[in-house]
């Protein structure tokens, strides 16, 4: 983190709320947590967010560089929040492969931004951005987000179903698998990536599962089959 | 056979049409300065039926304001007025109010985005403690078929 920034803990509106300060410029939230393993933000916390930064005149700030870009089924993830935030960061899956960045505002944000401001070397590279035009054009589609709502449901019931997860958590085709305590999430990443299904183990106890947006209803029919087959192996191991 | 006409029944005619043209246009001039005093005088009436509309409402806001407050008098003290109670009994607390307004920007932004229904009271369910959530469903969708 940069200097200056002070953290609260995960989902604590009362610590947020007086983490806010005469000092504060803004307040930053990743709606869901995506590197710690899909932790969605309660909306009781982002209305307090939202209520605070409004009260003290400070920007909210939402990073959406894992959640965004059709990730949950809307083309931001605030959309399936009740607040609007004053800025957003999209990256990563803007550019479909291309490296770039974005820092998206309101207009009333948007107007203490000059050209220049917020500049860098490469910043407004026209390779990347037709890139990134390119992708909006695929990703803002409403059959497409709508697939991923429908696809992120089948693939969120049929893990609810299995034996050994406790919970899922997150949106769309954004999902963190919490296993029952005692099973090893690493050792059933391992045998998973065996059988030819790539998941990443962010924390001891959680799968998490971001396949693309293109994925196929047959391919999260047979990624359930894997996992559930993972999760049995390790039970009868 | 020449078509030409005289030379003296060309100058009438000449004659006829600049006298034609010169009525034409005094006649518009005249209509032009009716209209023109039309106007002044519907601006002029416009103002005095204003002037008198604010006079009345004045005169009625101070009669309300003396059935209401009278000026104070030697019998009673100057402040009598006392704090009225909300109509609505306990006064509705921030939190609820954030919170409905959130479920209403909740619901709005994911219309937008395209969620159907279903999925919108679906969220609105999870997220916040609404048992009916038709009345936002109907004021941002429309009502149910």
């Amino acid at each position: 983190m940069l200097p200056g920034f002070r953290s609260v803990p995960f989902d604590d509106a009362t610590a947020l709320r007086e983490a806010v300060g005469k000092s504060t410029a803004a307040v930053l939230v990743e709606p869901i947590q995506g590197e710690s393993g899909i932790y969605p933000l309660s909306d009781e916390t982002l209305l307090a967010a939202r209520e605070v930064c409004d009260e003290a005149g400070v920007l909210l700030i939402f990073d959406e560089i894992q959640a965004g870009m059709g990730r949950t089924g809307s083309l931001w993830a605030y959309e399936q929040t009740p607040v609007r935030p004053d800025l957003l960061t999209s990256a990563k899956a803007l550019g479909g492969g291309m490296p770039i960045g974005a820092c998206v505002t309101t207009p009333e944000a948007g107007e203490v931004l000059e050209p220049g401001d917020h500049g860098s070397t490469f910043a407004g590279g026209p390779v990347a951005c037709v890139a990134a035009l390119a992708v909006l054009e695929i990703v803002d589609d409403p059959a497409l987000l709508r697939r991923v709502r429908e696809l992120g449901a089948v693939l969120r019931n049929g893990l609810l179903d299995l034996d050994g997860v406790r919970e899922v958590r997150g949106r769309g085709l954004m999902l963190g698998v919490g296993l029952e305590d005692g099973i090893d999430a690493v050792a059933v990443g391992a045998e998973l990536l065996e059988s030819g299904l790539v998941v990443n183990v962010p924390e001891p106890g959680t799968l998490r599962l971001l396949p693309p947006l293109t994925v196929e209803p047959d391919q999260v029919e047979r990624a359930l089959g894997a996992i559930g087959s993972a999760l049995l192996s390790y039970e009868t191991a | 056979m020449s078509r030409k006409k005289p030379l003296e029944q060309r100058a009438l005619t000449t004659s006829t049409a600049e006298r034609l043209a010169a009525i034409v246009e005094a006649a518009e001039r005249a209509a032009a300065q009716v209209i023109d005093d039309a106007e002044e005088q519907a601006r002029r009436r416009l103002e005095e039926a204003n002037v008198h509309a604010n006079r009345i409402a004045a005169e009625r806001l101070r009669e309300i304001a003396d059935e209401l407050d009278p000026p104070p008098a030697e019998s009673r003290p100057a402040s009598h007025l006392r704090p009225v109670e909300p109509a609505g009994g306990e006064e509705e607390r921030p939190q609820q109010r954030s919170s409905a307004a959130g479920a209403r920007i909740l619901a709005t932004q994911m219309a937008v985005s395209g969620s159907s229904r279903e999925e919108i009271e679906q969220r609105l369910r999870s997220g916040f403690d609404i048992e009916d959530t038709s009345e936002i469903l109907d004021a941002i969708l429309g009502p149910e078929d």
